[in-house]
């Protein structure tokens, strides 16, 4: 089953674009699909802005939708939140502090296209970036503060160093793991505890092995002169494909924007 | 003309010396190879001279000036570059352009964007720039070490068992690059390998944190009770002579698999 989240590697324009433009087009086309949500048209626009990007990407859209399916229970919970929490003047019933009504059904509904929505273009995002791209668009997008005396680099070297580490950790797991088993270790049983418990032995080697590699890491950095005090260079390599694509998102940031002023006036 | 004295030096993380009264001089434009078994403290030895363990008992002076000096450490640091066992553990940035920039960013050196495209042009991984560093190949990820380094422009090399994780070829491959882009420079290579020591100019052999000889790779690798009381494995060509000399037949002395080859051929 397609994982959401997972990088899909491709040399796709929005795979080939800088990690702070992209972040930047990004940032808008989740604000124009706030901005477009509610409204019939809103929602038509805003899936054929998505089928287009996930075109673009040369990123299959269904899968990531199947994939949907897991999370059914948290879309349930939404509609059920939202659809009887809603005020409503002819309400099919009222009791305590729910009110069950076709206003709230529709507001339900509308939460949770909404939801699916912004879940498959951060699926996208994440899609055609690794998380230490996304980590270094971030990066170099809030650099500014680092003049206001927060630790920008500092916080983001942690994070992009931590997840670059996840990768590397999840494969020592699975070594041990097999280690393990092909000693004779057997996976626990159904129980939660039993489970719980043959972990353990495989935890502990896990932990010395991230302790061994920090080790290593901090060794290297020193080495290499580390002085966290030093403001880092950034680098935007802003090109004709990133001029286009924040170009584009702000097209589509304002025409969200002029949607939602025509539904206004509409109703 | 870069240099290395080690005087006398001790050290111990707690329990028994890792290194007991070692003493050498290293210097000028050479390839040193520091031989020597597992725990015999060679990577103790290379974190000491970079002053990144406290240095309590002897000195070592890096190009005259003294480990032990806290305020000199960063000037060492700026003549040394280390390349250590497994990359994965030493990238720092998530593209490949910073992490080759962050030595130079620490130094606050000057036109670091040339000096990123300038290395990362010598070890051909210019088309590799924005690339997330642990996404490479095993190749591409030691060449992106020697990019690293290659952008403090050092006096001194320190290679800790570098390239080990790489296949026969790739390291041959690696070893060739380092040659290549430092020759003008002190190499130091920590090994566990005689075979790898082969093509250097001077092995330091180690046992127990000891110097048991120093000399010539011909003097150290082709002595076989020198290497098997360091529990060093001689090289393929010394092997296979002292094979030969067990079944009573005798050859010169040779330390090359081309040498061997040359001896073999003219045994008829």
């Amino acid at each position: 089953m397609e994982l959401i989240g997972a990088y899909k590697p491709g040399t796709s324009p929005l795979h080939r674009m800088d990690n702070t433009a992209r972040i930047v087009s990004f940032s808008m086309l989740f604000a124009a699909f706030l901005i477009a949500s509610g409204s019939i048209l809103g929602y038509v626009f805003s899936v054929a802005v998505l089928l287009v990007l996930y075109r673009t990407g040369s990123i299959p859209i269904r899968p990531v939708l199947h994939s949907m399916k897991r999370f059914r229970m948290f879309f349930i919970t939404i509609f059920l939140m939202n659809a009887f929490f809603q005020p409503s003047e002819n309400p099919f019933f009222s009791w305590w502090i729910l009110t069950f009504s076709i206003d709230g059904i529709m507001f339900g509904l509308r939460m949770v296209l909404s939801v699916i929505l912004l879940t498959s273009l951060a699926a996208l995002l994440t899609a055609v970036a690794t998380p230490l791209e996304i980590t270094d668009g971030l990066r170099t997008l809030l650099h500014p503060l680092s003049f206001l005396h927060i630790p920008v680099d500092q916080a983001s070297s942690i994070i992009s160093i931590a997840i670059s580490f996840i990768p590397v950790l999840a494969a020592e797991g699975e070594n041990i793991t097999l280690s393990a088993l092909s000693r004779g270790a057997f996976p626990g049983g159904r129980k939660l505890k039993d489970k719980a418990m043959s972990l353990i032995p495989l935890t502990v080697p896990l932990f010395l092995s991230a302790f061994r590699r920090a080790d290593e890491l901090s060794f290297a950095m020193e080495a290499r002169g580390y002085n966290g005090s030093i403001k880092r260079r950034v680098k935007l390599s802003f090109g004709l494909n990133e001029a286009v694509s924040v170009f584009i998102s702000l097209s589509i940031l304002i025409a969200a924007i002029l949607l939602k002023g025509v539904s206004i006036v509409g109703s | 003309m870069p240099s290395i004295v080690v005087d006398n030096i001790s050290f111990s993380y707690g329990r028994g010396d890792v290194l007991s009264s070692l003493s050498f001089r290293a210097e000028g434009s050479c390839h040193i190879s520091i031989l020597g078994s597992n725990g015999s403290g060679k990577s103790t030895l290379v974190r000491l001279i970079d002053g990144l363990l406290p240095l309590r008992r002897g000195d070592i002076l890096v190009n005259g000036i003294s480990v032990k000096d806290e305020k000199s450490i960063r000037e060492i640091r700026e003549s040394i570059a280390i390349i250590f066992q497994d990359p994965d553990s030493q990238f720092v940035s998530p593209v490949l352009e910073e992490d080759t920039a962050f030595g130079p960013e620490n130094y606050e050196m000057e036109n670091i964007d040339q000096i990123v495209s300038r290395s990362l042009s010598a070890v051909s991984l210019s088309d590799f720039r924005k690339r997330v560093p642990q996404t490479l190949s095993g190749g591409e990820k030691e060449r992106a070490q020697i990019a690293g380094a290659l952008a403090v422009n050092p006096d001194i090399v320190l290679l800790d068992e570098s390239f080990s994780m790489l296949d026969d070829d790739g390291r041959k491959e690696m070893d060739a690059l380092v040659g290549d882009i430092w020759k003008e420079r002190l190499i130091i290579s920590i090994t566990h390998s005689a075979d790898q020591a082969i093509n250097s100019d001077r092995v330091i052999l180690l046992s127990g944190g000891k110097l048991i000889a120093d000399g010539s790779p011909r003097e150290v690798l082709c002595s076989v009770s020198l290497l098997r009381k360091a529990d060093v494995r001689p090289p393929f060509a010394v092997r296979v002579r002292e094979s030969l000399k067990e079944r009573g037949i005798s050859i010169p002395p040779v330390l090359t698999t081309g040498e061997l080859k040359e001896v073999l051929w003219n045994f008829r």
